[in-house]
Parts: structure tokens; C-alpha cells; sequence
């Protein structure tokens, strides 16, 4: 009876959120889904409404422009996600092998590492913009005095991405580090001992204890840093607004650009968002099934 | 040549001294104890002769060679933590093949290897299992399997079935006996037990805050102990300890207890002279022999029985001399009573005296 009571009483606790989460997330998705059959367009107010089936996500998947788009979100979030995941394993067994027991540096570093993830995204945008600036930045002035010329990071579509991609991975390599090395310090330093008696090498080491003991959270890692990536017209629109041309426009760039920016096609952006909405659902799915398979497994 | 020589070994913690010029011999084939209570710096020795610990000062001999240049893997020794340490994202077969693995040894070699050993700790069906489902005997005993393959010059096993209950221990303590028996290997054994200690051990270290205070056979150490420590350590049930006054009567010794005499204690028994007036007599309770009602003499000396105490296959009784608490063993329980008059003597032979800073002079 008391159980009962304290299941109906958890029950109605939870409902709010639910319902919250049903409002703000589900509906819109849902009036997402129903434009993306019909054929509105935010400049022409006065069309009638007019359901035209799948038309848009044909057009859409046809575009290269939004084929383009959809490689730029895919390599963004995955160079940076990977980026990010290994250059913070770096970082925490760097921590680990040299500062575990030096605390107060290893207080300093950690505070330090954090910062760039704490900082607002639109500002580490600006601060970078102003880093690359070929004119002013930092990093052409040092290129400058070690005798290279100057590297035009943001307007050279070859790289431009890959210098977007480093800001990201420098944002947020830290803050993984620390998950990483709270990991580290978790696995039995006996396991490390046995190896170093046994004679494993660093690479064994990591290959052998490391890796497999840490699997669960880089993976957990991994997952919270694609979300991040996934979120990325911010730092983008900021650094290069896509540019140059749309070699650094991703898919929430474009369908921005499609429904607000320029031709006001709702509809269309809408089943361009749907399309990255199952892309990113299945993505998901695979790396949450991954990270059970490794919980049931441990 | 030593197998393993430690010499004038010291570990400074901080202010602490865990290990303090700590030296010992162990000849190839042994099996080395150290014995010590727990915090006396058993684990440190061990984790220094490993290489897991950089020694403040002194040095450490494998066949002969000195190691202290060499990382923990170039040593030729295994260990066998306190704790356990097979991975838990390898089964059986993997872990106890995990050292061949690292040497690269090949594959077929492994596979005879692995298997080889898991047959001699007795767990060849277990080589696929998950390290979770193991029972504690098992866990040891792959432990010990992967040891074993590594077939090191010393082995170096840091309390390895202190984790385990009663029965199973014993169980395991005859397993490692009859594999060193079997394979002829070097074995430093650490373990806080003197029970397990006296039973396993070839050769005895008895360490005490850090520093050794006596090497020996487990019958040396009971029957000679350097000291007061090592003689309270050893044993069971303890010896017993009576404060004792000395003095000199015609050329040979009398002892004191409270205001009875004891004696006399022939010069020539003595190891040494005593400095002090103030010793401790050391006697074992099956070396006490007690009578019933007072009687006077030399060896004699008179008390109450304070109680009884019977374990089923001992009895005790217990007394008060010179204000220590004396145990006794006894034929029969139900002769004595509390308050019964006791008259004491002891076996003058074995009887042991220690000065006050512990040392045996008798
Ligand atoms: N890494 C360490 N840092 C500081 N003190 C230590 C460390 N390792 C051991 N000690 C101290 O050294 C003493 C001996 O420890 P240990 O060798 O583990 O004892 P035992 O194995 O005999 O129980 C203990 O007092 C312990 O607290
Ligand atoms: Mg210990």
C-alpha cells in the first residue's frame, strides 16, 4: 500500500517534466514533420497552404548545396568529436603519469582546462576569429616571425574548415580530459603495478588496461561531445557565417539560411531538419547501443 | 649465491621508516616468509625487491646481480599483489596469458603455457570464465597461474590469501605448498599470520617497525627467539611474561617474583650478563606445571587461580605473578576452581629471561 502510494506520488512528480519535455521538445518536432509535407514559404504569407507530400525531401536530398551542408555537419562533429575525445585522453594520461601527485598543479591545470568549455561558444567564436585574423591575429604575427608566411585560415576554403574544427577541439578537449582522468584515477592502480612487474610497455599499457577499463566512459564522452558538435551554428556562424563561399556551412546553416536568410522556404528547411533529425536519431541509437553492449559486457 | 640479497635496505615515508636497514639472504628454492604485524613494512620490502619503490638507501641482488638500475619488468621477479589484480576485461585464459602476451611469446607456446599452468592450480575448466563470476579460491588461484607462467627467479607473494576465510586459506596455504614442492621455485611469501608463517615457511623473517628482528627456522624462531618480540609474536597460545627481579646469590642467580624466590639460574645457561636489575622471565604455557595447594621450595612459586579456560582440546587456568597474567595448561579442567591454591614451576630449561629492552639473555 505504501509503495503504491510512493510510486503514484513519484508519478506525479515526474509528470511536469514529462510534460515539459512533451511541450517544448516533441511538438515542435511534430509541426516540423507536417510543414515539411506541405508548401509554406515565410515570404509569400498570402500562398494557401498546400499539402504536396514528399515533394520537399526530394528536392532537398537532391541539392547539392544541402549535400555539401550535410558533409560539412558530418566532418565537423566527427573530427571534433574524435579530436576533442583523443587529445583530452592525451591530456588526462598526461596528468596522470606526471601530475597525479602534485595537486595543487594539478588544481591550476585543471581550472585552466576547464575555462575554454566554460566560455560562452560565441565568445571563444570571436576570440578565435581575432587568433586567425590574417592581419591582426596572433598566430600569423608568430607564423610572421618564424619566417612563414601569412596563412589566410578563415578564408582559404581548403582549410577553413579544419581551422573551425581546431577551435572546437581546443574548446573542449579540455573538458574531457577531466572526465578522462577522473576515469584514469578510478582504475585500481594495482592493475598499473601488475603490468609494470609483468613488464608492459606504455602503448600495452594503454592498449591492454587503459582503453578496455575506460571503454564505458569514452564512449559516454564521445556521446556528450557529439551532442555538443551537433550544435554548431553558433561557433560556425560567428567564425566564417559559412564561408568562404559554404565551404564551412553546415546543415543548420543552410536550412537557416533557406527559410529565414534567403528564400523563406519553410517547408523545405523543414524536411531538410526531419532528414537530419533521423541521421542523428540512428547515430544515436548506434552509439548508445555500443555503450550498453560495453556496460552488460563489463 | 643468493637467489635474492637485500642489503642495508632503507624506505624513508616522509618521517616514517618503513623499512629500516633491512638485510636478508634467500637461497634458491626457499620458501622465504616475512612475517611481521600489519604497517611493519612488509609490502614496502616486497614493492622495493619488485622495483615499485625507489629505496632510500641499500641494494637488492637477483642471482647475484644487483637491480637497483633495472625497471620492475627487466627484474625477473613476479608478484602477487594483496589485492586482487586480475583484469576484468579479460577472462582467465587472457589474464594468465597476459605476461607471455607482453613478452611476445607465440601463440601455440601460449596456449601450452596457460594451459600447463591453470592445470597445476587446479582450474583448467575455468579458462573461459569471466574474472567476475570466479569464487575467491579461484580468483587466487588464476593469480597464482599467472605467476607461474613468468617463471621469474623470485616469486613475490604480499599476503595472497589474507582476503580469503578460514578454510579456504589453509586449503590454499597446502596448494602453494604443494606447488612449490612440484616446481622447485624461489617463493618470498609475506603474510601478518604467524600460524601460516610457522607452517609454510622453510625460513622465517620476523620484521617489527621496519626492521628485521630475527631470520630463522620456523623451530629457531619458537625455540630462540632473539628477543621479546619475537617471542610474543610466535607461537600460540603467547608465552607467558613475568616481571622478575634479579640478584646474585653465591655466584649464581636468584629471580624475584613478587616476594617469592625463584632459582637459581646457572651463569653458564646465560647468553649474556644481565645489565639490569629488571627482567622479564618468558615461559610457554605447556612449560608451566602447576600443582594444587601451596608448597614452598626453590622453584616454586604460589598464586590463585583467577579462572578456567577450555578451547575443547586445551585447557588453561590462569593466574597472577609478579602482576602479569599467567596461563597454565592443565591435564583436566574440571580439577580446578577460581580461588584454588596454585603452586607453580617451570620447565628451567627452556625457561627464557629478557632485559628491559627486550633482548633474550637467557
Ligand atoms: N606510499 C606510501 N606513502 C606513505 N606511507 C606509506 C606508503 N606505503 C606505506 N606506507 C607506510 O609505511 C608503513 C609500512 O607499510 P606496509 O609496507 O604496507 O606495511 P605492511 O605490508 O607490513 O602492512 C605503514 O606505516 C604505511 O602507512
Ligand atoms: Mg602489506
Amino acid at each position: 500500500m505504501a509503495i503504491k502510494s510512493r510510486d503514484r506520488l513519484l508519478k506525479y512528480l515526474v509528470a511536469p517534466a514529462i510534460i515539459f519535455s512533451f511541450v517544448a521538445g516533441v511538438l515542435p518536432m511534430l509541426y516540423a514533420l507536417r510543414n515539411s509535407f506541405y508548401n509554406i514559404n515565410v515570404r509569400l504569407p498570402m500562398q494557401t497552404e498546400r499539402l504536396i507530400g514528399i515533394t520537399n525531401y526530394k528536392i532537398i536530398l537532391g541539392n547539392e548545396r544541402f549535400q555539401a551542408s550535410l558533409r560539412n555537419s558530418i566532418v565537423f562533429s566527427l573530427e571534433g568529436t574524435i579530436g576533442a575525445v583523443l587529445l583530452g585522453l592525451a591530456i588526462a594520461l598526461f596528468l596522470y603519469y606526471f601530475l597525479r601527485n602534485k595537486p595543487l598543479l594539478l588544481t591550476g591545470l585543471s581550472t585552466m582546462l576547464l575555462i575554454p568549455a566554460l566560455t560562452g561558444r560565441i565568445s571563444v567564436a570571436y576570440i578565435w576569429r581575432l587568433l586567425y585574423d590574417p592581419v591582426l591575429g596572433l598566430i600569423n604575427h608568430v607564423l610572421g616571425l618564424l619566417g612563414f608566411g601569412t596563412v589566410e585560415f578563415l578564408s582559404n576554403s581548403n582549410i577553413a574548415m579544419q581551422s573551425v574544427v581546431f577551435t572546437d577541439v581546443w574548446q573542449w578537449s579540455g573538458f574531457a580530459a577531466l572526465f578522462l582522468y577522473a576515469g584514469l584515477v578510478s582504475i585500481p592502480r594495482e592493475y598499473f603495478e601488475e603490468a609494470q612487474v609483468i613488464g608492459a610497455s606504455f602503448f600495452q599499457r594503454l592498449r591492454y588496461i587503459i582503453i578496455p577499463n575506460l571503454k564505458g566512459l569514452l564512449l559516454a564522452v564521445f556521446l556528450l561531445k557529439f551532442m555538443i558538435s551537433l550544435r554548431n551554428f553558433d561557433l560556425i556562424s560567428v567564425m566564417t557565417g559559412g564561408g568562404p563561399g559554404t565551404a564551412t556551412e553546415t546543415v543548420d546553416m543552410y536550412l537557416y539560411w533557406l527559410a529565414v536568410g534567403g528564400r523563406g522556404l519553410l517547408s523545405r528547411a523543414s524536411a531538410g531538419a526531419i532528414i537530419m533529425l533521423v541521421i542523428t536519431i540512428v547515430s544515436f541509437m548506434i552509439i548508445i547501443n555500443l555503450y550498453q553492449r560495453q556496460k552488460v559486457g563489463e | 649465491m643468493y637467489t635474492l640479497e637485500v642489503k642495508n635496505l632503507t624506505k624513508i615515508f616522509g618521517e616514517h621508516k618503513a623499512n629500516d636497514n633491512v638485510s636478508l639472504q634467500i637461497e634458491k628454492g626457499e620458501f622465504f616468509v616475512l612475517l611481521g604485524p600489519s604497517g611493519c613494512g612488509k609490502s614496502t620490502l616486497l614493492r622495493s625487491v619488485a622495483g615499485l619503490e625507489i629505496p632510500d638507501s641499500g641494494e637488492i641482488f637477483i642471482s647475484g646481480e644487483s637491480v637497483m638500475d633495472k625497471e620492475p619488468g627487466e627484474r625477473d621477479v613476479a608478484m602477487m599483489f594483496q589485492q586482487a589484480t586480475l583484469y576484468p576485461n579479460m577472462n582467465v585464459f587472457d589474464n594468465v596469458a597476459f605476461p607471455l602476451k607482453i613478452k611476445g611469446v607465440d601463440k601455440q607456446k601460449i596456449e601450452k603455457q596457460v594451459t600447463d599452468a591453470l592445470e597445476l592450480v587446479q582450474i583448467p575448466e575455468k579458462r573461459n570464465s569471466n574474472i567476475k563470476n570466479l569464487s575467491g579460491g579461484e580468483a587466487q588461484r588464476a593469480m597464482i597461474a599467472r605467476v607461474l607462467v613468468q617463471d621469474p627467479e623470485v616469486f613475490l607473494l604480499d599476503e595472497p590469501f589474507s582476503s580469503l576465510d578460514h578454510q579456504l586459506r589453509v586449503y590454499m596455504r597446502k596448494e602453494i605448498m604443494r606447488i612449490h614442492q612440484k616446481t622447485g621455485v624461489t617463493i618470498m611469501f609475506v603474510t601478518h599470520n604467524q600460524e601460516e608463517a610457522m607452517k609454510v615457511g622453510d625460513q622465517l623473517a620476523i620484521m617489527n617497525n621496519g626492521r628485521i628482528e630475527q631470520v630463522g627456522t620456523p623451530a629457531e624462531t619458537l625455540q630462540q627467539p632473539n628477543n621479546k618480540f619475537v617471542a610474543q609474536f610466535i607461537g600460540h597460545p603467547q608465552m607467558n611474561f613475568i616481571p622478575a627481579e634479579v640478584s646474585e646469590q653465591d655466584g649464581q642467580l636468584v629471580l624475584k617474583v613478587d616476594s617469592q624466590t625463584y632459582g637459581p639460574i646457572a651463569q653458564e645457561d646465560l647468553i649474556k650478563q644481565p645489565e639490569s636489575t629488571d627482567l622479564t622471565i618468558g615461559v610457554r604455557p605447556e612449560e608451566v606445571s602447576v600443582e594444587k595447594e601451596k608448597k614452598s621450595g626453590e622453584d616454586k612459586l604460589n598464586s590463585k587461580v583467577e579462572f578456567t579456560e577450555s578451547t575443547g582440546a586445551n585447557n588453561y587456568i590462569h593466574f597472577d605473578l609478579g602482576g602479569a597474567s599467567v596461563q597454565a595448561s592443565v591435564p583436566e579442567i574440571k580439577d580446578w576452581d577460581q580461588g584454588d591454591e596454585v603452586s607453580v614451576s617451570f620447565n628451567k630449561e627452556r625457561l627464557k629471561l629478557f632485559d628491559p629492552d627486550g633482548e633474550r639473555i637467557k
